[in-house]
């Protein structure tokens, strides 16, 4: 999978025209540009299958669970893959999930907060079942992430065997190398070199739509597979072994994902006109070569389908390099991704603060976050290590993204309920049979959790614990900060009665809620017995919704003495700038120049024998996460030599 | 328990399952190990930035940095 794995992907390959969302009509030259741009950043995963998808279905005995490339198994696993990819990606997520648009965002976080609007508890305080199931969702798109570099790059390499087979020993290390340099190269940003990404994508289709056409031409009954009765042929002649023969025809399709992920950069438009006039042309006829190739050869002959069409050294070379540059590019849309879907779940308060780098002066959505950068090379490199062929990789590939496809189904019937007003008939009419796919495919892909699934169902279900733990540490926080602070008419009583001491300037205290004084403030003017001439109670509340016109929804309330509450709303796609959005409030009388503005934090040292609903395992990582995480002051892009903070103990 | 948790028990409880039924996890150490190892060198670079933003706990700690006593040449 690819950026796929994320709501809303940056967009590397992007020109700068479509670097923002653009949900109008745009012109004929923007569109194709933007459908370029779709097919490099959208398309690298699933464009990439046709390296390792067949071959684990169809190269016996060189793959553990390929059957015999007979002609009823050729034309059955086809006729899978076809319908597979109609299915899927044609009609449930270009037909109709791509419909669900939040403020123009996709994927699962949005669409799940599609679903819920803008709360995202339940009046007991709870995280609502449609948000836990969309954190769910996406914890599982780290997990099978991790493996779409380790795995299209392995898938690419492996040609250098077809080259010849002294080669084989050079397929890990190469791997790994151009792994590593990926990574490295990740913190000066993928700006300069993204605009080739399109380009590059749309030859890779081309290519491999012209091979497999040469392969197809020379046996052109292979296009029977088109007929369905050939795919269900197949599986009721294969019983046990054709269903597990099915979580590997899955692999055509794990890169799903990335056409609702990134509607956000794109538009869904041309991500569509990508799709049916480049991608899906190219891949089919792809696949349909690699099946004819197989027919036109002995039983048993071939070990890698893909690069076995290449029958000439200079093709093979070429396509090697091609397929090099094409699963790169693919990674580069899953790491990009994992930044973007990163920072979403940090602006939701479902993730700890982390380092985020722009890399482009231009763009917002080009990011880097180092800590992520490194934990995905790590299990990248530990995934290539250990399983050492794209065979091996298979085998862990597909259960997450099959999870997460069913949960994308089941909130999708959520938004039609919902949002549009169906009626329950014709909500379930859609809901049943994606769900009866969505969960066959998770069935197959689950007989795979010992040989290598278990690594994307751990990992994301690490994520996710991580994500809801953060959630519920934060609330639990809360909870007992506001049990702390006093309501502002006594706090403002209290220095009516006895004025401390002003000093000029403006200070800044970061508050939580809405309402109160924050603990800050009171231990600020406890120890230091003085107030600031000006001084602003400011919130940032970051909406469950992808944008805000943030000039419009400042909220600005002087208290009196001096006081004032801001009151910030920002999307959570929008960075929290805070002295960029005081500034914005110099029409209410607040002056918050730099030099003169004090910005108040409290930091807390957490204690883990508190009362608090949490279980003892959460406090324990949330503590940790806690001190781990990166200070606000980055977070909401405070000047370092203008910030004080205040220690504060909170048992938990 | 609540619906988080849920999830949570009911993945581990399969993986588990599973662990038992086929005599282990494929990989699970060495990719376990690797994580492991990778966490270490980053909480080490962590730790060295940190000390690379704080010169003066390490000036400090050399002699030739501490103010001179009093009544010496200094003073």
């Amino acid at each position: 999978m690819d950026a796929a794995t994320t709501p809303a992907v940056p967009a590397p390959s992007a020109p700068a025209v479509i670097a923002h969302s653009h949900h109008g009509p745009i012109g004929r030259r923007a569109l194709a540009l933007a459908s370029l741009g779709a097919l490099g950043v959208v398309y690298g995963d699933i464009g990439t299958s046709p390296l390792y998808a067949l071959k684990e279905c169809l190269a016996y005995p060189a793959t553990p669970h390929a059957v015999e490339a007979n002609v009823a198994n050729v034309l059955g696993v086809l006729s899978l893959v076809f319908w597979a990819l109609v299915l899927v990606v044609c009609l449930k997520y270009l037909v109709f999930v791509l419909r669900a648009d939040n403020k123009g965002e996709g994927g699962i976080l949005a669409l799940a907060a599609l679903v819920q609007g803008s709360a995202i508890t339940t009046k007991r305080g709870r995280l609502a079942i449609p948000i836990i199931l969309g954190l769910f969702g996406a914890g599982l798109l780290f997990g099978d992430g991790i493996i779409t570099p380790a795995i299209s790059v392995l898938g690419a390499m492996e040609g250098l065997t077809e080259q010849s087979p002294a080669l084989t020993d050079l397929v890990v290390p190469l791997t790994i190398g151009i792994l590593v340099l990926l990574f490295i190269i990740q913190r000066y940003g993928t700006g300069r070199i993204g605009f080739a990404f399109g380009p590059v994508m749309l030859l890779w289709f081309f290519s491999i739509g012209i091979i497999g056409l040469r392969w197809t031409i020379e046996r052109p009954d292979v296009l029977q597979a088109i007929d369905p009765r050939h795919a269900i042929a197949f599986l009721s002649g294969h019983s046990t072994h054709g269903f597990i023969l099915l979580g590997l025809v899955f692999l055509v399709v794990t890169g799903g994902e990335a056409l609702y992920a990134d509607m956000g950069h794109f538009g869904r438009t041309p991500i569509r006109i990508a799709w049916f006039t480049v991608a899906l042309p190219g891949l089919l006829l792809c696949y349909f070569g690699q099946g004819a190739l197989l027919l036109s050869k002995p039983v048993g002959t071939v070990a890698n389908p893909f690069f076995a069409m290449c029958d000439s050294p200079v093709l093979l070379v070429y396509m090697i390099a091609l397929a090099t540059a094409a699963a790169v590019i693919a990674s580069q849309a899953l790491i990009s991704g994992v930044f973007s879907l990163t920072r979403q779940a940090m602006q939701l308060g479902f993730w700890p603060r982390v380092s985020v780098v722009h890399t482009s002066a231009n763009v917002e959505g080009q990011i880097y976050i180092p800590e992520m950068n490194w934990l995905l090379m790590a299990g990248c490199v530990a995934l290539v290590l250990q399983f050492k062929t794209s065979s091996g990789l298979a085998s862990a590939y597909g259960i997450a993204v099959t999870g997460t496809m069913g949960i994308t189904t089941y909130l999708y019937y959520l938004v039609c309920r919902v949002r549009w007003g169906y009626s329950e008939g014709k909500a379930l009419a859609f809901l049943i049979p994606f769900l009866i796919i969505d969960m066959t495919f998770f069935g197959a892909n689950a007989v795979k959790i010992a040989d290598g699934g278990w690594f994307p169902l751990a990992v994301g279900t690490l994520v996710f614990a991580v994500m809801t733990t953060w959630w519920r540490g934060r609330m639990e926080l809360s909870r007992v900060m506001e049990a702390g602070t006093i309501p502002d008419e006594v706090f403002l009583a209290d220095i009516a009665t006895a004025p401390p001491a002003r000093v000029s300037g403006t200070a800044v205290f970061m508050s939580s809620g809405g309402d109160g004084i924050p603990n800050v403030l009171l231990h600020h003017i406890k120890h230091n017995q003085v107030l600031h001439a000006q001084n602003i109670l400011f919130s940032a509340k970051i909406e469950p919704v992808p944008w805000i016109d943030t000039e419009h929804t400042m909220e600005v309330r002087s208290l009196g003495h001096g006081m004032y509450r801001v009151i910030a709303r920002v999307g959570f796609m929008q960075q929290t700038d805070v002295p960029r959005l005081l500034q914005r409030c110099s029409d209410s009388g607040i002056k918050a120049e730099r030099m003169t503005t004090t910005y108040y934090l409290g930091r807390q040292t957490l204690l883990t024998t508190g009362k608090s609903r949490m279980a003892r395992w959460r406090k324990l990582v949330f503590s940790f996460l806690s001190r781990n995480a990166r200070s606000p002051t980055e977070f909401f892009n405070l000047p370092p030599n203008r910030v004080v903070e205040l220690g504060l103990q909170i048992e938990l | 328990m609540t619906g988080d948790d849920l999830i949570i028990a009911i993945v581990l409880g399969t993986l588990g399952v599973a662990a038992v039924v086929h005599g282990g996890l494929d990989g699970f150490g060495p990719i376990a190990g690797t994580f492991g190892v990778a966490i270490v060198i980053q909480r080490i670079a962590a730790w060295r930035r940190r000390r690379a933003q704080f010169p003066r706990a390490k000036l400090t700690s050399r002699s030739e940095d501490r103010a001179p006593p009093p009544g010496s040449a200094g003073d």
